[in-house]
């Protein structure tokens, strides 16, 4: 008798404990699916890769990869170039090709005469540190500069599509990298990371 | 008169019926905010995302742009240590830093600390699947 109202007990604060959860789960309602306001998947058939650039140390040169997304934005994404393939490199020192994907820095050109990233690598395993300057730059963009910390100018090459890359050694703060652009109307803009 | 001990079993189970109902709602509400805590939205979208499975290795810290902003960061933790990270600046320019990027790390021991100059300061996003 006792044990059949135990086991009715227990069944009874199962069954109340399920609906206290689902009940939760249903009032507070699932997460937003806050709609991204440009998607950085790639649009099929549209990624290009592009620009290369040495590392600082040697090895497989760094590369460039442009794609336009579904939405229409401009994306660009760095990565390193081993016999045609782009991916990455990896902290045992073992390239691994990465499809194109989602992976892209994206942004309007339309709106901006360029698209401006900075990727930060710290040292890992046989990795060393790296700082990786990269973007793209719209037509009217002339000439694009970049001052180091020790004040030297480096002019930033950029390929066919605009893109372009500087792989930099160990890890430097953006401020420290002002990038400085002059479109052909002679117009110059600064981007100082601030 | 004492009452008989069926009785009293009786008077004690509907307020730990009631109790368990509580603390099974305070459960799931927990488990819900932390699902929904991953990416959200202050002004602009941001934080953790994760790639096509949450166990893949393959997951994003980002920053959509807007709202004035003109710098945004987003950096990847696994375990607490840091493996990479992206700086953006420009108007348009959304900060996406993808963990293959770094390496393989483990998805669910990951975050992400996101910042977006004048719109929101640096917190921490995890994988909804937080695990470390």
């Amino acid at each position: 008798m006792r044990l059949t109202r135990t086991v009715k007990t227990t069944a009874a604060m199962i069954a109340t404990a399920a609906v206290g959860a689902s009940a939760a789960s249903a009032l507070i309602g699932s997460p937003a699916a806050a709609p991204l306001s440009q998607s950085p998947v790639a649009r099929p058939g549209s990624d290009r890769v592009g620009q290369t650039a040495p590392d600082p140390a040697g090895g497989l040169a760094w590369a460039v990869r442009r794609y336009v997304s579904t939405s229409g934005s401009s994306c660009v994404e760095a990565g390193r170039i081993s016999e045609g393939r782009f991916g990455q490199i990896r902290p045992d020192g073992i390239f691994g090709e990465t499809p194109v994907q989602e992976s892209g820095t994206c942004g309007s050109l339309v709106e901006e005469p360029v698209l401006l990233a900075i990727n930060h690598s710290p040292a890992a395993g046989q990795r060393p540190a790296r700082t990786v300057l990269f973007g793209q730059a719209r037509s009217d963009v002339a000439a694009l500069e970049v001052t180091g910390a020790d004040g030297a100018h480096r002019r930033l090459v950029a390929g066919a599509g605009g893109e372009f890359i500087l792989p930099l050694a160990g890890t430097i703060a953006p401020t420290d990298l002002p990038v400085q652009v002059t479109l052909l109307t002679g117009q110059q803009l600064t981007f100082d990371w601030r | 008169m004492p009452s008989p001990p069926d009785s009293a079993a009786r008077r004690h189970t509907l307020p730990l019926l009631v109790l368990a109902l509580v603390c099974a709602f305070s459960f799931g509400a927990i488990v819900r905010v932390a699902v929904a805590g991953h990416y959200h939205v202050a002004c602009v979208g941001h934080g953790f995302v994760h790639g096509n499975y949450t166990t893949d290795g393959s997951f994003y810290g980002r920053v959509e742009e807007g709202c004035g902003s003109t710098l945004r960061n987003c950096h990847l933790y696994t375990y607490g240590s840091y493996i990479g990270g992206q700086t953006v600046t420009g108007s348009t320019a959304m900060c996406n830093a993808w963990s293959h990027s770094f390496g393989s790390y483990t998805e669910c021991a990951s975050t992400t600390h996101v910042d977006s100059r004048g719109v929101f300061s640096s917190h921490v996003h995890k994988a909804h699947n937080w695990c470390a």
